[in-house]
């Protein structure tokens, strides 16, 4: 007990300084803590599950060499989704201080470690022209067009520190959200839009990248701060999608269909399939598949450390290719597909208990005529698709 | 995305610091001071917030009642990500607690810990196994199977254990 009566003396420099700083903060609601650094969050990713962390959190919280599961209720995941930035920006309305002082935070750890995360494009309007300057500077900045096109056009005054209706609308059916969900891209809609939009796969309407593994779940969070804070125009919505129900097919439009909740492979089978090629420690800069599997396609010409890396869907189908680190990847980049590295030890034990198997005959047929192959032969000579 | 090699385990860039995990730390410092959870305490030993000193009391209608029991919590320099150190630096007779102090707790196992459990929770369930031992996964068998199959043995052993050590 005598070590315990000691803590607060030495503990309590940094402690007391702390709380007395927390005072002249906003309070922030519960639910905007992270769960992981216990912060207000910071650049909000929402997972499939639904539950909301920071972008950097929700990184290093991921798992290297298997699927990752989610802190809060371990549902598992193998995509980092990208920034939510209608929770981005709802945060930095709601708390304009505090936000900002996580902003200044993480820019300095980014800083001092030589990382990047996503900026956004109205990003801190309420910040000062000297600042915006500070972003332009910064040599890996991906648009500096955007840093000067970004300068207030609001001040800090015309930003309403209540967020109204027209923050939280759906991307499809341009209302308030009603039971949002988040999508891998960061998109945000209501339930029942994005089940009644999309059939089989889910693919964000307005990005048009695929959401993996199913339907998401509906954002708990982000619904209860709706029908908090906007308890008339909620039960509104609640009231129209009911009887837009009860007199349409009773199909139930809210039910999100079976099949889709829940992926058709099991992420540890799927990465324990021998002759699958699973490139450990990277990752799909554009649907945030992590670890990478099957071809990897590298870009040659992003000089970040990070690097700049494509899975074989999003190499083939995206537009759209931004880096999740904000590496500055150009559409001219060219690309080349690289083998993953040799952990093989693992996965060559085996083939012998599963060679009965036709199908796992298959794959390993597969791999190995792959493997035949020179990598270097595989060189892409031509930039992605448009 | 991918940078440096993979003996370091990581490809993509590393943020954890000492500033991030000390930052949590701290934080949860801040909680345990203003919403101490009941029954035990915690904080730091001495100017090293990575190293912690925990206690807990024996709860009530269990052999370790009127025990205090101290804990070494280590952080690692990842914490939260991966899991605190838990030691028992009072003896205990618990089939989850060897002799030298060592705990089997699911949680603090690297594949079931979450980085959303804090050391307030970490307390909570420790001493949830003072009530309820798991003798299916014991760290010391011995006293497992005493558990099992004589518990009025077990318990005033316990008990006369708490007496010798925990008072």
């Amino acid at each position: 007990m005598n070590t315990l009566d000691n803590d607060p003396a030495i503990g309590g420099g940094g402690f007391d300084g702390e709380k007395a700083g927390d005072d002249k903060l906003e309070e922030f609601s519960d639910d905007f803590k992270c769960c992981v650094c216990l912060d207000l969050i910071y650049k909000p990713v929402v997972l499939a599950c639904g539950h909301i962390s920071c972008f950097w959190c929700v990184f290093e919280a991921m798992d290297t060499w298997q699927e990752s599961s989610c802190p809060v209720c371990r549902h598992s995941y193998n995509h980092f989704p990208s920034i939510c930035w209608l929770l981005h920006s709802v945060l930095l309305k709601l708390y304009p201080k505090d936000y900002q002082i996580r902003e200044t935070q993480v820019k300095e750890d980014e800083k001092t470690r030589g990382t990047f995360s996503p900026q956004f494009e109205n990003y801190l309007t309420v910040s000062n022209n000297n600042k915006q300057g500070e972003d332009c500077s910064v040599e890996e900045s991906l648009e500096p067009d955007k840093c000067t096109k970004g300068t207030p056009t609001t001040s800090s005054d015309e930003i309403s520190k209540n967020v109204a209706v027209n923050d939280l609308l759906c991307g499809i059916c341009k209302e308030l959200l009603y039971r949002p969900v988040v999508l891998n891209c960061g998109h945000v809609f209501c339930e029942t839009c994005i089940v009644d939009s999309s059939n089989k796969p889910c693919r964000c309407p307005v990005c048009q990248s695929m959401h993996p593994n199913g339907f998401p779940k509906v954002c708990l969070v982000l619904e209860g701060f709706l029908e908090q804070n906007l308890p008339e125009e909620y039960s509104a919505r609640k009231a129209a999608i009911n009887n837009l129900k009860q007199g349409g097919s009773s199909t139930g439009s809210t039910q999100v269909p079976q099949g889709g909740q829940c992926s058709s492979v099991s992420m540890s089978d799927y990465l324990c399939k021998p002759g699958l090629k699973v490139h450990f420690g990277v990752g799909c800069d554009f649907c945030g598949m992590y670890p990478l599997v099957g071809d990897r396609y590298k870009c040659e010409d992003c000089l970040e450390d990070i690097g700049f890396d494509l899975c074989e869907d999003c190499y083939k189908n995206s537009s759209n290719l931004s880096g999740r680190f904000n590496q500055q990847h150009k559409p001219d980049h060219k690309f080349k597909v690289v083998e993953p590295n040799p952990i093989i030890i693992l996965s060559s034990e085996f083939p012998e208990d599963h060679t009965h198997d036709d199908q796992d005959n298959q794959t390993d047929r597969d791999s190995s005529d792959e493997s035949h192959q020179d990598p270097e032969s595989d060189v892409a000579a031509h930039g992605p698709t448009l | 995305m991918n940078s440096g090699s993979l003996t370091g385990g990581r490809s993509w860039p590393s943020r954890t610091s000492l500033t991030s995990s000390g930052k949590r730390i701290q934080k949860e410092m801040a909680e345990l001071n203003t919403d101490p959870p009941a029954d035990c305490s915690a904080g730091p030993k001495g100017d090293n917030l990575y190293h912690w000193v925990a206690t807990l009391f024996g709860p009530q209608g269990t052999p370790y009642d009127g025990g205090i029991y101290f804990l070494d919590i280590t952080f690692p320099a990842n914490y939260p990500f991966k899991p605190p150190k838990v030691v028992f630096k009072t003896r205990i007779y618990h089939c989850n607690v060897d002799s030298t102090g060592n705990v089997s707790l699911d949680i603090l196992e690297e594949n079931s810990w979450s980085p959303a459990l804090t050391i307030s929770k970490v307390l909570l369930a420790l001493r949830s196994i003072f009530t309820n031992p798991n003798p299916y996964k014991p760290q010391v068998p011995g006293i497992a199977h005493l558990y099992l199959v004589d518990k009025s043995k077990h318990d005033s052993l316990a008990a006369e254990w708490t007496q010798r050590f925990a008072k």
